[in-house]
This record gives C-alpha cells, structure tokens and sequence, in this order.
C-alpha cells in the first residue's frame, strides 16, 4: 500500500503539491480577494468565483471596481432589455464579444426608463418608478407619484445610492421639464 | 549624520525574506508607495530595509517590474501595456500568489492590478470545480450547503450559459 503510494508520488510531485498547498488561496488578505472578485462579472463571479469556497463567497465587492490599468472599465458592456414578458436583460461586450443573458422575474411588467452606473430606472403602472441594480438586486422604490403620470422620459442624474442623485421626468408635449 | 538619501542617484538596500539583498536607484524603489513613504518620513535611515514578507524570487521580479515602469517614459505607455501583459504570461500560480502578496505589501498599484487581473482571468470561464483544482482550494461546502448556494444564485445559474 506504501509502496503503491509513493509510486504514485514520486518525491517531487509531492514536493510541488506541498508547495501549492502552503500557498492558500482562501487565506490572502480580503482586500486582494475583493480586488480579484471586483474584475469578475456576473457568471463568472457568482457561478464561479462565489461557488468556490464559503471564504470566497464572502469576500466583499468593491464598491467601484474601476481599476486604472484595465483597458475597458468592466461598466463598459452594452445593455439589450427584452421588457414586459421575456424580463431577459443581455449584456454584450463589444471588445471582448462576450455576451451574458440574466433572467429577471422581479422585472415583471416593468418598463425600462433609463440605465446608469449599474442602475436600472424601471416604472410600473401608472405610479410607481423605482430603482433596481440587476447585480445585488437591490430595489428602491421611489415614492408612488399623487397623480397618474405620463412622462415621455425619465432619467436620473448618478446612481441613487448617492446624496447628490436626482431623478427627473420629461413631459414632452408641454415641452417643459419637471 | 547625513540622511542616506540626498539625491535621486542614491541608491537603496533591499533585503528579501530569505537574505538576499539587492542595490536599487531610488526612482526605483519609489514605484512603491510603502517605500515612498518610508523615504518621505525619513525612515530609511538603516542601510538595509528588510522586506522579511517578500522572497528573493518574488523581490526580484517586483523589481524588474518596478524598474521598466520607473524608466519608462509616459509617452510609451503601449510599449509598457505589452511588457506587462508579457510580464505575467507564463507565470505558475504559485509565483502569482506571492506577487500579489508582495504587489499588495509594497503598494504597487499597477504591479496590484495587472496580477489581479491575471488571477480573474483564470477563474473566468471555468467551471467552480476545476476554479478548486487550479487554486488547490478545498471545497467546505457541504453538499446542502452548495445545494443553498445554488439555489440562492438560482437566477445566474439559470440566466447565465
């Protein structure tokens, strides 16, 4: 049975194994962890990354993967909404050809508005406009509106998370803004 | 006593974790923000400035790495984008862990970066099983555990191929 073992291992092989078995890749300090996750998207990073190990999964994000050296920002991925019944957002990345399809049935029903900085602007019905990030899908709602609206635009100025974010509708027939 | 930096030919000593020591110019060694700021609080008054985290192997390769882009002038920043890409083109895994241990340590920012960005590429693409084997990452989940993990994920693994 030894005998077959070290057959199996010849002393140099069980030297390297030992050598990558120091080197543990759940132990590196968080910061570097988050700085690795924060350069993979969505597949990669919860199918792979996440399913890994329970450290890598809770490994944080960071909250503005934009890293200097990297030629395309990973934010740069053209977004496709197939609305109302399929709620299939496709993202396209045109450098890399690189295509994801993310199904979203919190989307149901809801028209896509406006999108920035990883943020959806959705409205649903006659009063309700809320917020959604299709990655942490975290929703906000924003407060129903009194009064039916009819607004041909609607846009928001940076990402809701922020102070200085503003949301604005457009009534074109009026040809003023709100 | 004079400080043992007056000017920019001066150069540092660095010493690897396993002894070895290595003369570096100072424009050099100021690609690392760790080094910069033990220069600038005037720390480095020792001769030798020991890195006790950081291999010879390793330290070697940080400075090679920290000297192209300290010579390099900002208008060659293409000839620096292929030396980088070339940089980490055949490293083994175990050669990248203790880079970005080190990137991380001296605060290289773009030494950081690039290795990140190496170790993120090697996880794309692949299924989380073979991600274990490359990383020798023990799987702690326990079947339910990976089972919950799954189904909390539900709408990526069903939304994305």
């Amino acid at each position: 049975m030894d005998e077959k073992l070290l057959q199996q291992n010849p002393p140099e092989l069980e030297e390297a194994a030992m050598d990558e078995l120091i080197r543990d890749w759940t132990a590196l300090p968080t910061e570097i962890l988050s700085f690795i996750s924060s350069r993979l998207f969505l597949g990669d990073l919860i199918k792979r990354f996440r399913c890994v190990c329970k450290t890598w999964k809770l490994v944080p994000s960071l909250p503005v993967p934009c890293p200097t050296q990297c030629p395309i920002p990973q934010s740069q991925w053209l977004m496709l909404y197939r609305g109302l019944k399929k709620m299939e957002l496709n993202f396209f990345n045109p450098l890399y050809k690189d295509t994801y399809r993310m199904d979203i049935p919190e989307l149901s029903g809801a028209l896509l508005r406006c999108s920035k900085d990883g943020w959806l602007l959705m409205s649903r019905g006659k009063h309700s406009v809320f917020f959604f990030n299709p990655f942490t899908k975290a929703k906000i709602d924003l407060p129903d509106l009194p009064h039916h609206y009819n607004f041909d635009a609607i846009s928001f100025s940076c990402a809701p998370t922020s102070l200085e974010c503003m949301v604005f509708g457009i009534y074109a027939f009026f040809d003023h803004a709100r | 006593m004079a400080s043992s930096i007056e000017n920019n030919n001066e150069k540092l000593t660095l010493k690897s974790s396993d002894g070895e020591e290595f003369l570096v110019e100072k424009h050099v060694a100021l690609q690392s923000t760790l080094l910069q700021n033990m220069l600038d609080s005037d720390c480095s008054s020792a001769d030798v400035i020991p890195l006790p985290k950081i291999d010879a192997r390793t330290l070697a390769l940080v400075l090679g790495y920290c000297k192209k882009h300290a010579d390099a002038s900002s208008s060659k920043q293409g000839e620096l984008n292929s030396f980088d890409s070339e940089f980490l083109k055949d490293m083994d895994m175990g050669a990248l862990f203790n880079l970005v241990l080190a990137a991380n340590f001296m605060e290289i920012k773009g030494l950081l970066d690039i290795a990140a960005q190496k170790i993120a590429d090697t996880i794309k693409d692949k299924p989380h099983q073979e991600v274990r084997e490359i990383f020798h990452v023990e799987n702690d989940y326990t079947p339910e555990e990976e089972a919950a993990v799954r189904e909390e994920n539900r709408w990526a693994f069903e939304g994305f191929p």
